[in-house]
C-alpha cells in the first residue's frame, strides 16, 4: 500500500492502477504528479469529433473523416466545429517537425526489415501487454486471445505506412492510417466509456494519455534497444531520427507535447515512471503475451509445418525473454527454452551484417530495399490479401520499461 | 362562487347576475342541458359533478367532467344552436342558470359588462379548445422506432447469424412437415415454441454488453454507440424472424399499434380471449407461443390480482372505483359481475373511443351499464396543467399503464390519483418490471419501448409523489409489479 495518495494533481481523482507511488517518487520526485492526471486523460479534439459522428447517419462520419483525410478540410462543405479543430491541429507542423529526418527515422525502421518485426512482436508487444489495466480493452471484447496475428500483422502495417518515404506528409498513407487510428482509439474510449463495466476509479479513463505514451515509446526508444542488443548498431543521427520520426507520430495520434519523447533519455525516464507505478502482468496479460508467442501456430498447416512452428515459437520466447529481461519474463509467463541460446550466433550474424554495411558503400541502401520489401511481403503474406481494418486497439496499453 | 375563468368580471357584475339567476337542483342523472335542445342559457356550477355526455349511435360516453366553478351552455348561448352534448348530475348538484333575456337586460345597462363577459367567455373557450388539443401524445402513444443505420455488416457478429439462420431453418422445417403432415400438432406446437424461445435467447445473448462492445469495435470507424449497434443487432433478428412472427394474430395486431400503443383494448382482448389465431402453418402455433409468454401471462394475471384486491374493497355502503386506461374495461366487468358490486358507481377512463363504446356495448349486453361511465379522455395530467375531474373515489387503478409513462407523467398521475381519492382511498397500478423475461423481444421485435422499472424505482416514484410511499410487490412471475398505495 502506498503511503502517497494517487487523486491530488490539480484536484484530479486518479486512478488505482497508478501504485507504487512511494517507491516511483524516489526515482522520479515530483514528476509522479505531473504524470498522474495523464491517466485520466484522453484526446479533446478526437473525443468530441467521435461524439459528432455519432449522431451523424451511419457511413456520413466515416465519410467526412475521409473526405478530409484526403482531399483537405477545406473540400468540406460546412465542416463540423470539432472536425475543423481536429484538423486544424493535424494541418499544423509544429516548428521541430524536420521531414528529412523523418525520411531518415523510417528508413532505419525499413532497413531492419524481418529484424524490426521480432522487435515489435518480441520486445515492443509484451511490454505493452504487460500493463493489467493495458489490455483491458481487448479482455472486454471477450476476444482477448483471438485475433492476436491479425492484431500483430496490423500493427506491423501501421509501423510500415509510417516509416515509408513520406509517410507522415500531409497525404501520406503513414498519415492517413495514424489519423485513423486516432479515431479508432477515441471510438473505443467511447465505447469502453458507456459500458457500465469500465470501472473509471479503478483503471482512469480508456486508453489515456499516459497509455498513448508508453505506447509511442514501444515504437521508438524500445525497438532500439531490443535491436541494440541482438547486434544493430544505430549511429547518434539515425537514433535521433527514428525518436523524431515516433516523436511526429504522437503528435499526429493525439499526444500531448509534453509526453512525446524528443531524445531517447528523455524516453527511458518516462518509460522508467510508466513501468514504476503499473501493477505487475495479470492472468490477462499472460494470456495474451502466449497467444502473441503462439502465433505461427495458427499459420501452420501440415504437421512438418507445426514442428517448425513449434520450434520458431521456442525461439520466439527465449528472443523476448533476452529482449524483455527475465524479471517481466517471469511475470508474463514466458518459458525458458534452450533455444534462447540460438540467439548468441543470431548476435555474431547481425554484427557482422551491421559492420559490412556500414562499411561497404551502397549497402546501406541495398539493405534499405531489401528491408521494405521483406516488411511488405510479410504483409502481403499475413494480411492474405484482406486490407488492414485496425478492428481493435493496436497498442492500447501502456508499456513497461524499455 | 364566481367562475374562475370569468375573471374579467368584477365582484358586482357577478352580484349582478346571481341576483337575477335561478338555483337548480339536480339529483344523480338529472339532466341539466339535454344534447340536441336550445337552452339560450348561461349555467355556473355551484357545487356537485356533472357529466358531460355525447352519444355515439346510441351509446353515451361522458366526454368531460364539470365540476363547482365551471360554465356550461355558453357554446349554444353564443351560436344560438343546440347544445352539442347533454350535461348530466353525477350526483346531487347545485347550478345557477340565467336566462337570455336577464343577460341581455345586464349587457345594455351595466357600462362594459358586454365586453367583460364575452372576453370571458372567449376564454372559457379557448381553455377548452386547449384541452380538447391535448391528446397526451407526449405521454402515451406510438413508440416505433426507425429500424436502419444502427450497424454496419461487420458489426453483426457471425455467432448471430449462423444463430439467426439455425432457428429460420428449424421453422421452415417445421412447417414443411405440417404441410405434408408428417408432424403432430403438440410436436409441431412445442418444436415452434422451441425455435421461438430460441429468437429471445437469442436477442438476450447478443445485446449483452460485452458483445456489443465487442461488435462495436468490429467497425470503430462507423462511429456508433454502443446502444445504436445494439439495436442493430436487434433490427437484424427483426428483419430476419419478420415474417414468421407476423403470422401471429396477436404478434402482428401488437406489433402494428393499431391505436397507436401495443396493448390497445382489442389486444388486451385477446390476451384474455387466450385462444391461438394466425396465418398459415405456422402463424397460430407461434400465437399459442406468445399467449403463454411472460408478457401476456402478466396481463391476465395482474389483471386478475387487481379485480382481487377490488373486490375485497367492496363493502355494503356505495364505492366509486375508477378504471384509467380502462381499454376493454375487463378489471371493471368482471368486477361488476362478482356478488357485492350493487353499490359500485365505477368510470372507464379511455383515449380511445372504440374501446368505450365496445366496452359500454358488453356493458349493455351484461346489464351493468347504469354502474359504469365510459369516459372518453387522457388519464393523464398535462404538463399545462390540464386534468380530469372526478368525484372523490374510493379506488383509482390501471393495468398497463405506467410503463408508458417516463417518470415526470407517471409523477403528475400519482398527484392527480391522490387528489381524486377519498380518504383511505387507494391506488393500484401496475408496471411491467425491469427484469421482464420479454423486454428485448417488446423492444427489438414488437418496435415497443416501454418504461420497465425495478420495485426500487416504482417504489421511488410513490415516494416522491403525493402519497410519499407504496407496497410495491413483485407479480406474474417476476414479468410485472403491483403498487398498492392509501391516500391517508
Amino acid at each position: 500500500m502506498s503511503a502517497i495518495a494517487p487523486g491530488t494533481s490539480a484536484g484530479l481523482q486518479l486512478p488505482a492502477r497508478y501504485t507504487n507511488l512511494d517507491h516511483a517518487k524516489s526515482a522520479h520526485g515530483s514528476r509522479i504528479h505531473t504524470f498522474g492526471p495523464a491517466l485520466m486523460q484522453g484526446d479533446p479534439l478526437a473525443d468530441a469529433l467521435v461524439e459528432y459522428f455519432a449522431s451523424r447517419p451511419l457511413g456520413g462520419g466515416r465519410k467526412q473523416l475521409e473526405q478530409a483525410l484526403n482531399h483537405g478540410i477545406e473540400s468540406v462543405r460546412n465542416p463540423h466545429p470539432t472536425l475543423a479543430a481536429l484538423f486544424a491541429q493535424l494541418d499544423h507542423i509544429p516548428v521541430w517537425v524536420d521531414f528529412a529526418q523523418l525520411d531518415l527515422g523510417g528508413s532505419v525502421y525499413l532497413r531492419l526489415g524481418p529484424l524490426g518485426q521480432l522487435a515489435l512482436g518480441c520486445a515492443a508487444l509484451p511490454l505493452a501487454y504487460g500493463s493489467p489495466v493495458g489490455v483491458v480493452p481487448l479482455v472486454f471484447t471477450g476476444r482477448l486471445t483471438q485475433r492476436a496475428f491479425r492484431r500483430l500483422i496490423e500493427t506491423t502495417q501501421f509501423v510500415f505506412m509510417t516509416c515509408k518515404p513520406g509517410g507522415l506528409l500531409r497525404y501520406g498513407e503513414g498519415f492517413k492510417t495514424t489519423v485513423r487510428v486516432r479515431l479508432m482509439h477515441a471510438q473505443i474510449r467511447r465505447l469502453l466509456r458507456q459500458s457500465p463495466k469500465w470501472d473509471t476509479q479503478a483503471w482512469g479513463v480508456p486508453i489515456p494519455q499516459a497509455d498513448l505514451a508508453g505506447t509511442n515509446l514501444s515504437f521508438s526508444v524500445v525497438v532500439l534497444e531490443s535491436l541494440r542488443r541482438i547486434g544493430c548498431s544505430f549511429s547518434a543521427r539515425e537514433s535521433e531520427a527514428v525518436m523524431h520520426l515516433w516523436r511526429y507520430s504522437g503528435y499526429l495520434i493525439g499526444l500531448e507535447p509534453q509526453l512525446a519523447c524528443a531524445t531517447e533519455a528523455e524516453a527511458l525516464r518516462l518509460g522508467d515512471l510508466i513501468a514504476m507505478t503499473q501493477a505487475p502482468p495479470n492472468a490477462d496479460c499472460v494470456a495474451l503475451t502466449q497467444a502473441l508467442m503462439n502465433v505461427t501456430m495458427h499459420m501452420a498447416q501440415t504437421p512438418a509445418q507445426r514442428k517448425m512452428a513449434q520450434q520458431w515459437c521456442k525461439f520466439l520466447n527465449g528472443l523476448t525473454r533476452y529482449f524483455i529481461g527475465h524479471e517481466r519474463a517471469d511475470a508474463l509467463q514466458l518459458p525458458m527454452t534452450r533455444l534462447r541460446y540460438a540467439l548468441y550466433p543470431v548476435r555474431l550474424g547481425v554484427m557482422a551484417c551491421e559492420t559490412l554495411r556500414r562499411l561497404v558503400p551502397g549497402l546501406n541502401g541495398l539493405a534499405i530495399r531489401l528491408g521494405a520489401r521483406a516488411w511488405s511481403t510479410s504483409l502481403e503474406i499475413g494480411l492474405s490479401g484482406v486490407k488492414a481494418t485496425f478492428e481493435l486497439p493496436e497498442h492500447p496499453a501502456a508499456r513497461s520499461n524499455p | 362562487m364566481k367562475p374562475e375563468l370569468l375573471v374579467l368580471l368584477t365582484d358586482e357584475d357577478w352580484r349582478l347576475m346571481t341576483e337575477r339567476a335561478t338555483i337548480r337542483h339536480f339529483e344523480k342523472d338529472g339532466v341539466a342541458l339535454q344534447e340536441g335542445t336550445e337552452s339560450r342559457t348561461l349555467n355556473f356550477v355551484q357545487s356537485g359533478y356533472l357529466q358531460v355526455v355525447r352519444d355515439f349511435h346510441g351509446l353515451q360516453l361522458t366526454v368531460a367532467r364539470l365540476g363547482p366553478g365551471e360554465v356550461f351552455g355558453e357554446m349554444s348561448f353564443l351560436e344560438r344552436a343546440p347544445a352539442i352534448a347533454s350535461i348530466v348530475a353525477d350526483g346531487p348538484a347545485e347550478v345557477l342558470t340565467l336566462p337570455e333575456q336577464d343577460i341581455e337586460s345586464l349587457l345594455s345597462s351595466v357600462p362594459g359588462l358586454a365586453l367583460r363577459l364575452y372576453q370571458s367567455l372567449a376564454i372559457t373557450l379557448s381553455h377548452r379548445l386547449r384541452r380538447a388539443g391535448d391528446t397526451g401524445a407526449d405521454s402515451i402513444g406510438s413508440t416505433r422506432m426507425a429500424r436502419t443505420g444502427f450497424a454496419t455488416e461487420r458489426q453483426l457478429p457471425p455467432g448471430l447469424i449462423q444463430t439467426v439462420d439455425g432457428i429460420k431453418q428449424g421453422l421452415q422445417q417445421i412447417e414443411r412437415q405440417l404441410r405434408s403432415r408428417n408432424l403432430p400438432a403438440e410436436q409441431a406446437a412445442a418444436a415452434v415454441a422451441g425455435a421461438c424461445d430460441a429468437v429471445c435467447a437469442t436477442l438476450e445473448r447478443f445485446t449483452q454488453d460485452e458483445v456489443v462492445v465487442d461488435a462495436g469495435m468490429a467497425d470503430l470507424l462507423s462511429f456508433r454507440d454502443s446502444e445504436a449497434v445494439r439495436a442493430g443487432i436487434g433490427a437484424y433478428v427483426f428483419r430476419e424472424t419478420f415474417s414468421v412472427l407476423m403470422a401471429s394474430a396477436l404478434v402482428s395486431r401488437t406489433f402494428a399499434m393499431p391505436r397507436g400503443f401495443p396493448d390497445d383494448w382489442e389486444t388486451i382482448a385477446a390476451i384474455h380471449g387466450n385462444e391461438p389465431a394466425g396465418d398459415g402453418q405456422l402463424g397460430p402455433l407461434v400465437d399459442r407461443w406468445f399467449l403463454q409468454r411472460p408478457l401476456c401471462a402478466a396481463r391476465r394475471s395482474s389483471a386478475t390480482t387487481v379485480t382481487g384486491l377490488l373486490a375485497s374493497g367492496l363493502g355494503d355502503g356505495p364505492v366509486a372505483i375508477t378504471c384509467l386506461a380502462a381499454g376493454s374495461c375487463h378489471e371493471i366487468l368482471e368486477l361488476l359481475g362478482s356478488a357485492r358490486s350493487g353499490k359500485l358507481s365505477a368510470t372507464c377512463v379511455d383515449l380511445d373511443e372504440r374501446a368505450l363504446l365496445a366496452a359500454a356495448e358488453r356493458a349493455e349486453d351484461l346489464g351493468c351499464s347504469e354502474h359504469i361511465t365510459f369516459q372518453l379522455g387522457n388519464a393523464v395530467p398535462a404538463e399545462n396543467g390540464e386534468q380530469l375531474l372526478l368525484p372523490p373515489q374510493h379506488a383509482i387503478f390501471a393495468v398497463g399503464l405506467f410503463e408508458y409513462l417516463g417518470d415526470d407523467a407517471a409523477l403528475r398521475l400519482l398527484d392527480w390519483t391522490h387528489r381524486q381519492l377519498q380518504s383511505g382511498g387507494r391506488a393500484i397500478f401496475t408496471n411491467l418490471a425491469a427484469g421482464n423475461p420479454d423486454s428485448l423481444f417488446m423492444e427489438y421485435l414488437l418496435e415497443c419501448k416501454v418504461h420497465h422499472r425495478s420495485a426500487e424505482a416504482f417504489t421511488e416514484l410513490f415516494r416522491r409523489s403525493s402519497f410519499g410511499g407504496a407496497t410495491v410487490t413483485a407479480a406474474a412471475g417476476g414479468a410485472d409489479l403491483l403498487a398498492l398505495a392509501t391516500r391517508a
